[in-house]
């Protein structure tokens, strides 16, 4: 008998595979470089966040773009089903960002790319995150971050903006996002998806990452005071939970849009 | 005879920044080959996992 044909003379990701990722990434630069600016037409993200969504700062914006990295990685990680395929989006994103984008020769805010990237192909491949004690770490941190943003607004310590103002009316956004917090833990406590795991806790690094390497020098943009932390981990980690629900909804509707051509279930 | 050309340094942070995503690019469809990887993987004593259990988490499930 034949033996099967080694590994070696084939190609890790095929054609079509490269051309879903190529195609994804582009989406991913033409999405976080246009969306918000079509969403917001009239202003910018700090203004959004700080203004409209009377977040803390620094960092509040990485809310937005956080979100839609996390969206498309996540997405390709489903469609194309292989280790390596948000890695190489991110490369690729790169490679975009450096000959087409306007932070061309800052390098040093392209390599976050690949560090979520890895974050999210980390977690997506770690099977026992689903079980516990591991599957109650994404509704423990909902919890605790939620509780604690209410009790920011509860006790009146809310602020906004990136020097912390104090905001002067009822501050919503914190109800908002604590409430939002405390429902995201219960869902996620149902349904033990590893995914939302690996897409929130890759945000919540896209918000460190800013912090400490953003700035001037180490930790320069680093929030000046420190009780906002747990409001904006919060922001990033709900950020990073909704894009990671969206993309697996939509990697879903795809599979039952494509079930009668035989394809895959986007779990397997 | 020749003349000698200076570019400014925006055009050479311009030229580099396009070469450094070329290559990215590249460096992904070189890499992409089994055989690249493989021979990669041994010449530095590491597994890439390629066709390793971890390899097939995500087409386990």
């Amino acid at each position: 008998m034949k033996p099967a044909a080694e590994p070696a003379d084939t190609i890790y990701f095929t054609l079509q595979e490269l051309g879903v990722i190529i195609a994804l990434s582009v989406l991913a630069a033409l999405s976080g470089a246009l969306v918000p600016s079509w969403i917001f037409p009239d202003t910018t993200i700090s203004d959004f966040v700080y203004s409209g969504l009377g977040l803390p700062g620094p960092g509040a914006g990485e809310v937005v773009f956080g979100g839609i990295l996390c969206f498309w990685l996540l997405l390709g990680l489903f469609l194309v089903k292989k280790p390596g395929t948000a890695f190489a989006m991110a490369i690729i994103l790169i490679a975009i960002d450096l000959m087409a984008g306007s932070q061309a020769l800052v390098i040093q805010t392209l390599d976050v790319l690949v560090f979520v990237a890895l974050i999210i192909e980390a977690i997506s491949q770690i099977p026992f995150v689903e079980r516990r004690p591991w599957s109650y770490l994404l509704p423990a941190c909902l919890l605790v971050l939620g509780i604690t943003t209410l009790a920011i607004a509860i006790l009146g310590c809310a602020t906004t903006g990136e020097m912390d103002t104090a905001v002067t009316g009822l501050p919503w956004s914190y109800y908002l996002f604590g409430i939002l917090g405390l429902v995201c833990a219960f869902i996620c406590c149902r349904y033990q998806v590893r995914y939302l795991l690996a897409a929130g806790l890759a945000s919540m690094y896209y918000m460190l990452h800013f912090w400490l390497f953003w700035g001037s020098g180490f930790a320069a943009r680093f929030p000046p005071d420190p009780v906002m932390i747990p409001v904006l981990f919060l922001a990033a980690l709900l950020s990073g939970v909704v894009s990671a629900a969206a993309a697996y909804g939509i990697s879903r509707v795809l599979w039952y849009l494509g079930k009668t051509d035989g394809s895959n279930s986007p779990d397997q | 005879m020749c003349a000698p050309i200076v570019l400014p340094e925006a055009a050479i942070g311009l030229a580099a920044a396009h070469i450094l995503g070329i290559g990215l690019i590249a460096g992904i469809v070189i890499f992409n080959s089994n055989g690249v990887r493989k021979g990669m993987s041994s010449l530095l004593g590491i597994s890439d996992g390629i066709g390793s259990a971890l390899d097939r988490v995500i087409s386990a499930r």
